[in-house]
């Protein structure tokens, strides 16, 4: 086999090599989650509202954690402050 | 008085195993030492290192490859049987993960490995020596430790994590294929749990750890018996072997070992 050919399969050997290592660490590992920011965002899709409003509380077993940032359509983003270890229900 | 000298003939016999044993442990690590200190001059020749990737990675692949298909397979099916018992088939997907990643992945690379790449390292040095070929290169003052050896043992040790890897990621998706389409496990639920319960560095991070690991005590093993096989056809065929069954009991060994060190809090 020639040199080029050699280098060719042994770079898609290591690039398959690091998709699976991406694949593990984003969808398996969930590494979104590793971050050191005090907040995160996480977005909810109703099919009806109401009367939510932005800056509406958003609130973890009765205890205000976050607000929402926007209320458009029907898609509402909460922002909470605790990590979310045990995230059990929120309510808007 | 025969009694007397049977037992002294097995004393004496215990005594020549644990000796010729020893002898080769100490010939190993100082091999061992001598590969890693004459493998300074593969920076400026990685052509060696990625020709021998070439040999015991790519040609590894696809047994790899399927070997971690079907491992996810039955994890899907038999994790699905036994928490389906408890109500408890949401955490499926960290089951499968978790297995993969800490243990399965590593191991069942390792001993495939021993086995497809390893035994083939084995008869190749075993037959350069039996050929001469190594005499020869000493003749021509090439250093057969760092022109043979140290190239092949690199190539074992990079080749391997990524191996275990590639394991690991096609398991998760046979499993995820056996959970969720077939079986109708709920798709967020099976991420969703595995992402929560799955952590990047004391998870996946010590399961690379792992298969760095086996991957320098598989190659190492190989090329070892290589280098000290018999010259002769039976001489090759016996280290072979012998490749396979210590290469095996050293990965499961270092496994248990591993595990205690990384996993016990």
């Amino acid at each position: 086999m020639r040199k080029s050919a050699i280098d060719i399969w042994v770079g898609i050997f290591v690039a398959i090599g690091l998709l699976a290592a991406l694949f593990l660490a984003l969808k398996v590992g969930n590494m979104n989650a590793v971050s050191f920011a005090p907040t995160y965002k996480i977005s909810a899709r109703f099919d009806n509202i109401g009367g939510l409003k932005p800056r509406a509380p958003v609130k973890s077993a009765g205890v205000v954690e976050g607000t929402t940032p926007e209320a458009r359509g029907s898609i509402a983003t909460a922002i909470r402050k605790a990590r979310p270890k045990a995230l059990n229900t929120v309510s808007i | 008085m025969t009694m007397v000298k049977k037992t002294l003939d097995l004393l004496g016999d215990l005594g020549f195993f644990i000796r010729r044993n020893l002898t080769s442990l100490g010939n190993a690590s100082r091999m061992f030492v001598a590969v890693i200190w004459r493998s300074g001059f593969l920076l400026k020749r990685p052509r060696l290192v990625s020709d021998q990737i070439l040999f015991v990675g790519n040609h590894s692949f696809v047994i790899i490859a399927i070997s971690g298909l079907f491992v996810g397979f039955v994890l899907g099916l038999q994790g699905y049987y036994t928490l389906n018992r408890y109500g408890s088939e949401q955490a499926l997907g960290l089951l499968v993960a978790l297995s993969l990643t800490r243990e399965l992945g590593p191991v069942i690379t390792a001993l495939l490995f021993a086995g497809r790449a390893g035994t083939s390292l084995t008869a190749e040095i075993g037959l350069m020596k039996a050929g001469e070929q190594l005499s020869a290169m000493e003749m021509m003052a090439v250093d057969p430790l760092g022109r043979v050896i140290a190239p092949r043992l690199w190539a074992g040790i990079i080749a391997m994590p990524i191996l275990a890897t590639i394991f690991t990621a096609v398991g998760v998706m046979g499993g995820y294929f056996v959970g969720v389409p077939l079986i109708g496990v709920d798709s967020g639920a099976f991420w969703s749990q595995m992402q929560g319960g799955v952590d990047l560095f004391s998870d996946i991070g010590n399961g690379l750890i792992k298969s760095m690991v086996f991957g320098v005590a598989v190659t190492f093993i190989a090329l070892y018996q290589g280098y000290e096989a018999k010259p002769t056809p039976e001489g090759v065929s016996q280290a072979t072997t012998r490749t396979v069954v210590i290469s095996s009991l050293s990965v499961l060994a270092l496994d248990f070992l591993l595990t205690a060190m990384m996993f016990s809090n």
